[in-house]
């Protein structure tokens, strides 16, 4: 009796099984896949240390419990291995410039950059380059935001005072408007500088090229009135003019920028404009 | 003295930076970059006319481009740290000039000397 019922409920288990085994191998989990485990080189600095001198430390993350971009390992090491891990980050794709490093010998957004699934090779992650470092992965940008506010990055206008300012809008023509294009999106990381040999040299009296289109921007914006002013401000040998047209800037940008482009259009203004010194001379 | 040797940090005032020059920075560059585009011509035509006019413009133009240039260089390098780095150069380049304005008016000239060497 028993052996009957065995042979009678076979067939039908098995085409049981077959049939969630089709149905469900699209869904099935994944049973036991063996972790990708890649090698995070990262520059460590800790200036609270005494006497403590830079090194690199290497951590080890599975891939595949990680997101796909740099910063997200980043995140991964200090919330689960090294909390003293330290670097700048916000927005997590690439519009606030904080998280701009140094990974494989390029300067680029942790954010914007994949982790080379390549898991023989360890990636390098060091802060800008020709930096101070204030610690780990944080450099001091002091400097760079004072030449930032040294070519003064507003709208200046010659008639009306203070009082005026918001009464009217300024219009632009679409062609004007376009001009901007290609400029007003730089989000100021520092990549393009901190890659240019003559801003490593000269960063005390050189600009740099994220300065310069930002200078560049506000010289060609047709609503601001002060255009020879800031070209005269470029009157020395340093501003500009340490510019070899190396264009490690273009190469690095992580938004597809052309600082070199700019400088280059500031030289050909230089040349062409007619400033007050000029004409007085003249 | 030992001043010399260690790079002022910044910041430097415009007026610093433009220190004493009589021209303006963006006219010398024009002039400089004049002059380099210039040279295209003036190197063969140089050496296809030949003469006195055309020994003292070659010599003018090489030594004056290449005056600027390496002070280009020293102005990235060492500037900082040597401020009167510029003025041994300047004396060499002087040197320099007077020696093939010599070569000019008392031999063959630049322009001879350049085709004699290519007889050989």
């Amino acid at each position: 009796m028993a052996s009957s019922t065995v042979v009678k409920i076979a067939p039908v288990k098995r085409a049981l099984l077959q049939l969630i085994q089709t149905r469900c191998a699209q869904t099935a989990a994944a049973t036991e896949v063996a972790p990708r485990m890649k090698k995070f080189s990262i520059y460590r600095f800790n200036p609270e240390k005494q006497g403590d001198k830079p090194k690199v430390q290497t951590y080890e993350v599975d891939l595949n419990k990680c997101g796909p971009m740099v910063l997200d390992a980043l995140i991964k090491i200090k919330d689960e291995m090294d909390p003293t891990l330290t670097f700048r980050r916000s927005c997590r794709e690439g519009i606030c410039g904080s998280c701009s490093m140094n990974i494989g010998g390029e300067n680029t957004l942790a954010c914007l950059r994949k982790i080379d699934p390549n898991t023989s090779k360890a990636m390098k992650i060091y802060p800008l380059p020709h930096m101070y470092v204030i610690k780990d992965l944080v450099p001091d940008m002091s400097n760079f935001y004072a030449q930032y506010r040294a070519i003064e990055p507003y709208l200046k206008k010659k008639d009306g005072s203070e009082k005026d300012i918001g009464k009217t809008q300024y219009l632009q023509s679409v062609k004007d408007r376009a001009k901007l294009d290609g400029l007003y999106e730089c989000i100021l990381c520092a990549c393009c500088s901190t890659s240019c040999p003559s801003y490593w040299w000269n960063s005390d009296k050189y600009l740099g090229p994220a300065v310069l289109m930002q200078a560049y921007r506000w010289m060609i914006d047709s609503r601001d009135d002060f255009t020879n002013e800031r070209l005269a401000m470029m009157e020395d040998k340093f501003s500009v003019y340490r510019c070899h047209t190396i264009m490690n800037c273009t190469k690095t940008c992580p938004k597809g920028l052309n600082p070199g482009l700019a400088i280059g259009e500031i030289k050909k203004m230089l040349a062409l404009y007619q400033s007050e010194a000029k004409t007085a001379k003249a | 003295m030992s001043h010399y040797f260690q790079a002022r940090r910044g910041p430097f005032t415009p007026e610093e930076k433009q220190g004493k020059h009589m021209m303006m920075a963006s006219t010398h560059w024009k002039i400089e970059r004049i002059i380099a585009v210039s040279m295209l011509g003036i190197m063969p035509a140089s050496i296809y006319f030949q003469g006195p006019f055309w020994d003292f413009m070659i010599a003018s133009t090489v030594m004056l481009h290449g005056y600027w240039g390496v002070n280009g260089v020293l102005t990235d390098y060492l500037e900082k740290f040597i401020p009167f780095i510029h003025w041994f150069w300047y004396a060499l380049a002087m040197a320099g000039i007077a020696g093939l304005l010599n070569f000019n008016y008392n031999d063959v000239g630049v322009t001879k000397a350049i085709s004699l060497v290519w007889k050989l």
